[in-house]
């Protein structure tokens, strides 16, 4: 007979068996909840006015909200000990005998371990954030709101222990020992993460037009990425896609609600995954490294392949060629020997076993010889691949160096939100129903195979090929696509185009004229992107001022600059020299929009301006008592000569150009002659009221020369 | 009654346990003997439910054990090497069975604490090898299950301790439903407690036989013949599970009843002959040894 009680007594029994489990759970806790909440709270008291946000929302949003990510490393660790001590008894036959004799069901032996190693972190986790919401309340930082950031703080942590738990707990049932439990929980723990970096490493490395856009925290999570890890699941949830709406910025710093449901069901099927384990795992299996013997060459493969092309990348990254093959290829080599060895090694727990399965030896070798010869010679025909315009949906372009993007968004009182192009462009941009842009992407296609890149070394500028090549891709600019398809992928392509070919400027000048195109390119005309702005920073070719926005002149100024902005033309760009940027800025002086250039046809934009305060038309004459050197940039000597002549100096000022206005569309338009640096000094006692110019192209005077 | 029925069992390649097949009645001690690697222990986790056979099964009470705690309830195992939780003492581990076995009689365990100078509160990682297999048998004991498993719970006590453990089980066989199954090196420890012993070798069980019935079908017989003639059919007439010879002094291990064997040898006026009792060490032996189990071989 069996005590009807017996699910509570076997937790009972299995927390006074590693009673130091809650313990330390305990301890741990204390340190990064109350110590924490006591530190951040007592400096917050003491340095009010260092801080954007109040007490109050401090705790609710950033220690019960944002600051669940760098727990979440914690918590981590907390799953690593419970799930581990928890089951280790499977690793030692001593114990084995002892629970599996026991009259219990192991269905009953396996829920009340695992539910009692819940609860050692659980109970504890529970109390220390009861505690800190007391010491909050202590502190008059409690609201009502903070009771749901802290149901939705302890909901979340919790499911972020049971992944990392379950996973724990199926490397112990998965091994017969323990350092293996503990190697074999990293490899399930990072295992996508791993195989993320190690295929944008390869990509990168082999295909010149490899591109990942929609990443989240840099490169290690693309939505693209089938995320399977606890760790690319952990990042993902805690973090959101960039640059698509405002709304999803603002996620940046808390977690993704839409992929809360995907965890949970993670982490039903990883725990129903340890359960079922757990009963098909033999008790004869402790002492041994892997309990199922089947599952031993699929291991082997899965940590042998994708290690030994990071050794390989690693023997290439620190040999003085990293383009070249040949280090590579020794690294692969070598590391792949050296870990079959291992793997045999730590298998067998007997270094006997080195050599064999040597079926395994060579089927592993042969995957690896494969998946080298794919990637080196592209064999899928990766970077040659276009969809066909019927599996288009839509199409996104960002050309880089054409048109300026913000550079940051303040996105809440916690944080800035960075803004990268492409990504932007990626998501946002959906051109439809412009031929140009799929002919462009096959021209860019065919040509890229075409296009070389050079590993720097000391001494390359010396290399005749280097020079050649150099000379030869000089017009070469960097475009990106992305293709919606039909089927719901999104493939991302980038390339370099010769923007002196005819027909590529051709082209590329339908795209830039095409509406879809101006509009995807850049947050201001993005009716999601809705920020008040403070001021517009406005920049002539001699004078700067800011503008204090209200809003009916914010969108007002918006409304008049887009439409002229989206009568640009490529050519314009190209050929016409701008009168200046304006600059929308917003809170805190956090830029925003970046430096948007104003061109003469922009008449009505140049108008409300002047209504505004600053003519963006306005120019500097001798008169003014600019005083002005010239340098002429020739390969390291210095040669600067000063101008005091007025009409020299008037034939000066009216043919250079501000540098600024240079940085961003330079690789196209071609006005700027970059032999001479202009400073000039607008107030000849005040050294600092001065700025940088060039010379327009063909217009520097005969006196400079 | 425990009833094994073409049990099989691979570690691997390696055959632990290859097609048992023994029945251990109720209410009698049963011995298993077997040489190293024989499968005792592993016959002895597969009956205690904590190993599945390959193939084939164990049945106690006509009910498979594995992964059924209801049979289970009715087995307490003692492995070779007890495990005990870490830092528990005595007391621990008797809250610990009685949690599992509702049976569990805490107060007698108390009281055999006492008899046997055990402290319930001392940790047993303090304890000796023997205390520590004390423990266990008492333990195994005050569960009252039916079935009590015990894998070499003999080695390591003192004379005087398993003179107590074997009264108390005689004690709780002649009180209750009780079935002891002891596997054991120590066949002389055996010898007086065993009604019915199993000899495992390599897997496989030689012989499962009632102690007393194999006694007397084994015999170890000294004898020396007029002549060389005589010998040989004397010899020939014999079923001989080992011969020696020193001079002319024939030792021989034959099977049989006593009156039959030396019917056989009187037969030819031998000038000496006499039979020797037979150890159940000797017996062990001299089943082993057919099957090319040679312990000289070890030895020497």
């Amino acid at each position: 007979m069996i005590s009807k009680n017996l699910f509570f007594k076997l937790i009972r029994q299995d927390l006074k068996k590693r009673i130091w489990c809650p313990i330390v759970m305990f301890i741990a806790l204390f340190l990064v909840l109350e110590v924490r909440l006591l530190m951040a709270t007592e400096d917050m008291l003491n340095h009010p006015d260092a801080y954007a946000y109040d007490l109050v929302t401090f705790v609710r949003e950033d220690f019960f909200g944002r600051d669940m990510a760098m727990l979440s490393v914690v918590i981590c660790g907390a799953a690593f000990l419970c799930g581990i001590s928890g089951f280790a008894y499977l690793h030692a036959k001593t114990q084995i005998d002892l629970y599996h004799s026991l009259p219990v069901s192991r269905s009953q032996l396996f829920w009340s371990k695992y539910i009692s190693g819940i609860l050692q972190f659980f109970l504890p986790f529970v109390i220390h954030t009861l505690i800190c919401a007391g010491i909050a309340a202590g502190r008059n930082a409690f609201a009502i709101g903070t009771i749901s950031s802290i149901a939705v703080y302890i909901g979340l942590e919790l499911l972020v222990f049971l992944l990392a738990y379950s996973v724990s707990v199926i490397a112990a049932e998965l091994t017969g020992n323990m350092i293996i439990a503990i190697l074999g929980t990293g490899v399930l723990f990072s295992y996508s993460a791993i195989i993320t970096i190690l295929v944008t490493i390869l990509f990168h490395r082999f295909f010149q037009s490899y591109a990942v856009y929609g990443r989240r925290l840099g490169i290690w999570i693309s939505d693209g990425v089938w995320c399977f890890s606890p760790l690319s699941m952990i990042l993902k949830l805690f973090s959101s896609p960039n640059n698509t709406t405002m709304e999803e910025a603002e996620k940046l710093y808390k977690y993704d609600v839409s992929y809360v449901w995907f965890f949970i069901m993670a982490v039903v099927v990883y725990s129903l995954a340890a359960y079922f384990i757990y009963r098909k795992r033999a008790s004869e299996a402790a002492g041994r490294a892997i309990a199922f013997g089947a599952a031993e060459p699929v291991i082997k493969a899965m940590v042998v392949i994708p290690c030994s092309y990071y050794i390989a990348y690693f023997f290439s990254v620190i040999s003085s060629d990293t383009v070249s093959d040949g280090w590579f290829l020794f690294g692969l080599i070598f590391g792949f020997v050296v870990l079959c060895v291992l793997m045999e090694i730590i298998f067998r727990l007997d270094i006997r076993g080195a050599f064999l399965h040597k079926k395994q030896f060579v089927f592993n070798a042969v995957c690896v010889a494969l998946l080298f010869i794919v990637l080196k010679y592209d064999v899928t025909g990766y970077d040659t691949y276009v969809p066909a315009d019927a599996q288009i949906q839509s199409c996104a372009v960002s050309i880089q160096q054409l048109m300026p993007l913000a550079q940051n968004v303040r996105v809440n009182e916690f944080g800035v939100h960075y803004l990268n192009a492409d990504e932007y462009r990626m998501a946002n941009m959906e051109i439809q129903g412009n031929p140009s842009v799929m002919e462009l992407a096959r021209k860019a296609a065919k040509e890229q195979l075409a296009f070389r890149y050079f590993d720097y070394y000391e001494g390359i500028e010396e290399s005749p090929e280097y020079i050649e090549t150099l000379d030869r891709q000089e017009n070469y600019r960097s475009i990106a696509f992305g293709y919606k398809l039909l089927n719901g992928k999104t493939v991302y392509r980038e390339y370099y185009i010769d923007i002196a070919d005819a027909d590529t400027i051709g082209l590329l000048s339908d795209i830039f004229g095409d509406h879809d195109y101006k509009i995807g390119a850049t947050p201001l005309f993005n009716d999601n992107w809705k920020i008040t702005f403070e001021s517009v920073y406005c920049k002539n070719n001699f004078q700067e001022d800011s503008i204090k926005l209200m809003p009916d002149m914010q969108s007002e100024l918006i409304e008049t600059y887009q439409q002229e902005y989206m009568q640009l033309t490529l050519d314009t760009v190209m050929h016409v020299v701008p009168l200046g940027t304006i600059e929308f800025i917003g809170e805190f002086n956090v830029f925003y929009s970046g430096e948007m250039y104003v061109y003469p046809q922009f008449t009505r934009t140049i108008a409300l301006l002047r209504e505004y305060g600053f003519d963006m038309e306005e120019k500097l004459t001798a008169d003014d008592g600019a005083t002005i050197s010239v340098q002429k940039n020739n390969y390291g000597e210095t040669d600067i000569v000063s101008y005091t002549d007025r009409e020299q100096i008037q034939q000066i000022l009216d043919n250079v150009i501000s540098e600024e206005f240079s940085w961003d569309i330079s690789s196209f338009a071609g006005f700027f002659d970059k032999q001479y640096t202009v400073l000039i000094h607008f107030d000849a006692e005040d050294s600092r009221h001065s700025n940088y110019y060039c010379f327009m192209e063909g217009q520097i005077p005969d006196f400079v020369k | 009654m425990i009833t094994a029925v073409n049990v099989k069992k691979h570690f691997g390649e390696a055959a632990a346990v290859n097609d048992i097949t023994v029945t251990i009645r109720n209410r009698e001690v049963f011995g298993l003997i077997g040489t190293n690697g024989a499968g005792k222990s592993t016959f002895l986790r597969i009956a205690s439910g904590v190993l599945k056979p390959d193939s084939g099964a164990i049945l106690v009470d006509e009910k498979s054990v594995y992964e059924n705690p209801a049979v289970k309830a009715d087995i307490f195992y003692i492995s070779d090497d007890q495990y005990f939780l870490p830092n528990a003492t005595p007391k621990d581990m008797a809250d610990l069975y009685s949690d599992y076995y509702v049976s569990f009689d805490r107060v007698r365990f108390a009281d055999m604490l006492g008899k046997f100078q055990l402290k319930a509160d001392r940790k047993i990682n303090t304890f000796s090898k023997g205390m520590k297999k004390q423990l266990s048998v008492l333990l195994g004991v005050c569960a009252n299950t039916k079935y009590l498993l015990c894998d070499e719970t003999f080695d390591g006590l003192d004379p005087v301790m398993r003179q107590a453990v074997k009264g108390i089980f005689a004690g709780e066989l002649a009180e209750r439903d009780f079935t002891p199954v002891i596997a054991s090196h120590n066949l002389r420890e055996l010898e007086d407690i065993c009604d019915c012993v199993g000899i495992l070798h390599q897997g496989g069980v030689l012989m499962q036989k009632d102690l007393e019935e194999m006694k007397l079908n084994i015999h170890n017989i000294q004898c020396v013949f007029q002549n060389t003639q005589d010998e040989q059919a004397a010899l020939g007439l014999l079923e001989i599970v080992k011969a020696e010879r020193r001079g002319t002094l024939n030792i021989i291990t034959v099977r049989g009843s006593e009156k039959e064997i030396m019917d056989k040898i009187n037969s030819f006026s031998p000038v000496f002959a006499e039979i020797l009792p037979l150890t159940l060490e000797e017996i062990f032996i001299s089943e082993t040894e057919v099957v090319g189990y040679d312990i000289k071989k070890l030895i020497f």
